[in-house]
């Protein structure tokens, strides 16, 4: 699984690490995102939706893990 | 105009914040694969300057521009200056180049890329910055103090291209 840190950054960089990673790391199926932007809770999903990538939300101690699966 | 859509971001002024504002708009577009043009018209030409030490904040042409201290006591930190200051203090020699350096510093503080680091980004990530021709001609601007990869495009040519396009003007 690729882990992409974004902790203690805000928007827009979350959705731009999480598409550099994508985007890098091509043959990788599973991606986990950390960030503690709270409007991540929206702009995750949203960007998953509109890339047609599956996307679950767990929240611990104060940060968002997002998991993040490309369908092959 | 590809499938998940394009958008058309217009500037017209060349200020910090509203610089700041369309880059992240149009980074996060070009991550959602949508094909972004940034077409820079009159005064924002210095938006595509090599050097963006030139860009300044300016509260007296924006008044709902929120101003907080980034640094200090919690209590200082949550005083609109902007809101509490009368409007001529933003005329004073050195009162932009302070709010300038507050908003870099908030940047900072955040953990946010500076104005040249988005932009950068933008690049890197195919946003698409197109200098208006016309505002070239009058402001005499020699384009070697400009970034390499824009085009010089006049409104006809612009609309053209971005007819389809969702536009922000900004």
């Amino acid at each position: 699984m690729v882990v992409v840190d974004a902790v203690n950054l805000g928007c827009p960089m979350p959705i731009l690490k999480l598409k550099r990673a994508l985007s890098v790391q091509k043959e990788s199926v599973q991606f986990l995102l950390k960030t503690t932007d709270e409007g991540a809770k929206k702009d995750v999903p949203a960007f998953c939706q509109q890339q047609s990538l599956t996307v679950f939300l767990k929240e611990e101690k104060g940060v968002l893990a997002f998991y993040i699966k490309r369908e092959v | 105009m590809n499938s998940k859509g394009s958008l058309s971001l217009i500037m017209t002024k060349g200020s910090l914040d509203a610089f700041y504002a369309c880059l992240v708009l149009a980074s996060t577009a070009v991550a959602m694969d949508k094909e972004v043009r940034v077409f820079c018209a009159g005064n924002s030409i210095k938006c595509l300057y090599k050097d963006l030490s030139a860009l300044r904040l300016n509260p007296i042409e924006n008044e709902g521009m929120v101003m907080r201290l980034p640094f200090g006591p919690k209590w200082l930190k949550k005083v609109d200056w902007n809101a509490v200051l009368p409007r001529f203090v933003w005329l004073l020699p050195g009162a932009r180049y302070l709010a300038t350096t507050f908003f870099r510093k908030a940047l900072q503080a955040k953990n946010q890329p500076s104005i040249v680091e988005m932009r950068d980004i933008c690049l890197e990530l195919g946003v698409q910055f197109t200098v208006c021709s016309m505002t070239l001609d009058l402001t005499g601007q020699d384009k070697e103090y400009l970034i390499d990869s824009i085009e010089v495009a006049g409104a006809a040519s612009y609309f053209a291209d971005s007819m389809p396009s969702q536009s922000l003007y900004l």
